[in-house]
C-alpha cells in the first residue's frame, strides 16, 4: 500500500540516489503512459543507435521495463492506477521537478504516438528540428508514420466532444489497437517492412 | 453554496442529479447536450444550480454554466459519486468492450442506437441495487430491448458473454477530475 507521502518519500530517495529510470517509470505509470517507448541519451551522434533499440523492442517490452522499475521501488501499479488525478498531478509535478536537471543533461525521447494514435508525434517534430543528422531512410520511415497517422484520422472521423460515450470509448480503443497493429509492433520498423509499406 | 461531484440521469425532461435533490432550476440541464452517466460538477445555491462543469475522461474540467469560476472560492466538494462509481466503472467496462465487437463503419450506422442504449441502462440501473455478478444478465436483457437488428443484436450478445467480469482494480477506480490550480477539497465521506 503505497500512499501519497509514501510516494513522495521514494520519489526524493530515487533522486538522491540518482535512479532516473525508476522517475522515468513512476512518471509513465501516473501520466497513463505506461506502454510509451522512451529513451534517452547524451550525443545527438548516438541517435542511430537509440533508434535501431527503439525498433528493436516492441511496445510491450516497455510497459515491462515500467513495471519492473516500480516493483523495484516497491510502487504497486494497481495502487497508481486507482489514485485520484488530483494526487496523481502533485506527483508528477514533483517527479518533473526532479527530472529537470537530468533533462536538461540528457536527450529524452517518448515514443507517445507509436502506443496511441491520440498522441503527438513528438518524435517526427524531433527529427526535423535534427534533420541534418539524421539518415534519410530513417527520416523516411517517420515521415511515412506521419503521414499515415494523418490519413487515419482524417479517415476515421473521431468527434471531439467533452465526455466520451461508451461507443466513443470503444471506437477510439479500436482505432487504438489497430494503429497498434501497423505502427506499435517491432517488424514493422524493420528495413523490409518499412521498403513494403513505403511501396505500398 | 455547495458544489457536487455526481452523475446525471436524463430521459428526455426527466432529469437528475444522483443524489442531489432536485434544484428548481433543475431544467436548465435540458438545453445541454448530456447523458445519463455522465459525471458533473454542479454548484448550488438556495437550492438553484448556479453553476455547471462537465468533465472530460482524462479528469479535464470545462465551464459550461455560471458567471464565476466558483471552484475557486470553495472549499470543499462533496463527491457523491462514490455511492455508484462501482457500477458505473462496471456497466462502461462491460459496454466499451461490447461496442468493440462493432466495425468503424458500424460505429457510424448505429451511434444514435449505441448512445441510446446506453443512456437506457445509465437511467435505469446506475441508481439501482443490484450486485455487479448480475450485470450481464441485465445488459443481454437491455441489448434484447434494443432497436438493434437481430444480427447485430447476436453480435453484441455473443461478444459481452464472452468479457471476462471487471478486476477489482477497475471497480475502484474514481472518477478523475484536474484541480490543478485550485485549492478546493474532495470530501468522499458522503452519508
Amino acid at each position: 500500500m503505497n500512499n501519497i507521502t509514501d510516494l513522495k518519500k521514494i520519489i526524493a530517495e530515487s533522486s538522491q540516489n540518482n535512479k532516473m529510470d525508476i522517475l522515468i517509470s513512476l512518471r509513465a505509470f501516473l501520466a497513463d503512459q505506461e506502454d510509451y517507448p522512451w529513451v534517452y541519451f547524451k550525443n545527438i551522434e548516438e541517435i542511430p543507435d537509440v533508434f535501431s533499440y527503439l525498433h528493436s523492442k516492441n511496445i510491450l517490452h516497455f510497459k515491462n521495463i515500467n513495471t519492473i522499475n516500480l516493483r523495484k521501488a516497491k510502487i504497486s501499479p494497481v495502487q497508481i492506477y486507482i489514485m485520484p488525478k488530483n494526487k496523481r498531478l502533485i506527483l508528477i509535478d514533483l517527479i518533473d521537478d526532479e527530472l529537470s536537471d537530468f533533462i536538461s543533461d540528457h536527450i529524452f525521447l517518448v515514443d507517445k504516438i507509436r502506443a496511441n494514435p491520440f498522441e503527438i508525434d513528438l518524435i517526427y517534430e524531433f527529427l526535423i528540428k535534427n534533420k541534418n543528422s539524421v539518415d534519410k531512410s530513417l527520416f523516411a520511415v517517420y515521415e511515412e508514420r506521419n503521414k499515415s497517422h494523418k490519413k487515419l484520422l482524417n479517415l476515421t472521423e473521431i468527434k471531439k466532444s467533452i465526455y466520451d460515450t461508451c461507443s466513443s470509448m470503444s471506437k477510439k480503443n479500436k482505432l487504438k489497437d489497430y494503429w497498434i497493429n501497423l505502427w506499435g509492433d517491432s517488424k514493422n520498423y524493420s528495413e523490409s517492412s518499412i521498403i513494403e509499406n513505403i511501396v505500398i | 453554496m455547495k458544489a457536487f461531484l455526481t452523475f446525471i440521469r436524463k430521459y428526455e425532461q426527466d432529469i437528475h442529479m444522483l443524489g442531489v435533490k432536485n434544484p428548481i432550476n433543475i431544467n436548465i440541464l435540458e438545453e445541454i447536450n448530456l447523458i445519463s452517466g455522465q459525471p458533473i460538477i454542479s454548484i448550488t445555491e438556495n437550492n438553484e444550480i448556479i453553476g455547471l462543469y462537465l468533465i472530460k475522461v482524462n479528469g479535464e474540467i470545462f465551464q459550461i454554466n455560471g458567471n464565476i469560476d466558483f471552484l475557486f472560492d470553495l472549499k470543499e466538494m462533496s463527491d457523491i459519486s462514490t455511492i455508484n462509481v462501482k457500477k458505473y466503472n462496471a456497466i462502461r467496462y462491460y459496454l466499451i468492450n461490447t461496442f468493440y465487437n462493432l466495425s468503424m463503419k458500424e460505429f457510424g450506422l448505429y451511434e444514435v442506437q449505441l448512445d441510446k442504449l446506453e443512456n437506457t441502462i445509465f437511467y435505469n440501473y446506475l441508481h439501482a441495487d443490484f450486485e455487479i455478478s448480475q450485470l450481464k444478465t441485465i445488459l443481454i436483457r437491455e441489448i434484447n430491448r434494443s432497436d438493434f437488428s437481430y444480427y447485430i443484436k447476436k453480435r453484441l450478445i455473443a461478444q459481452l458473454r464472452h468479457i471476462r467480469p471487471p478486476s477489482k482494480k477497475i471497480l475502484r477506480k474514481k472518477i478523475d477530475i484536474d484541480l490543478s490550480g485550485y485549492s478546493i477539497h474532495i470530501n468522499t465521506f458522503v452519508q
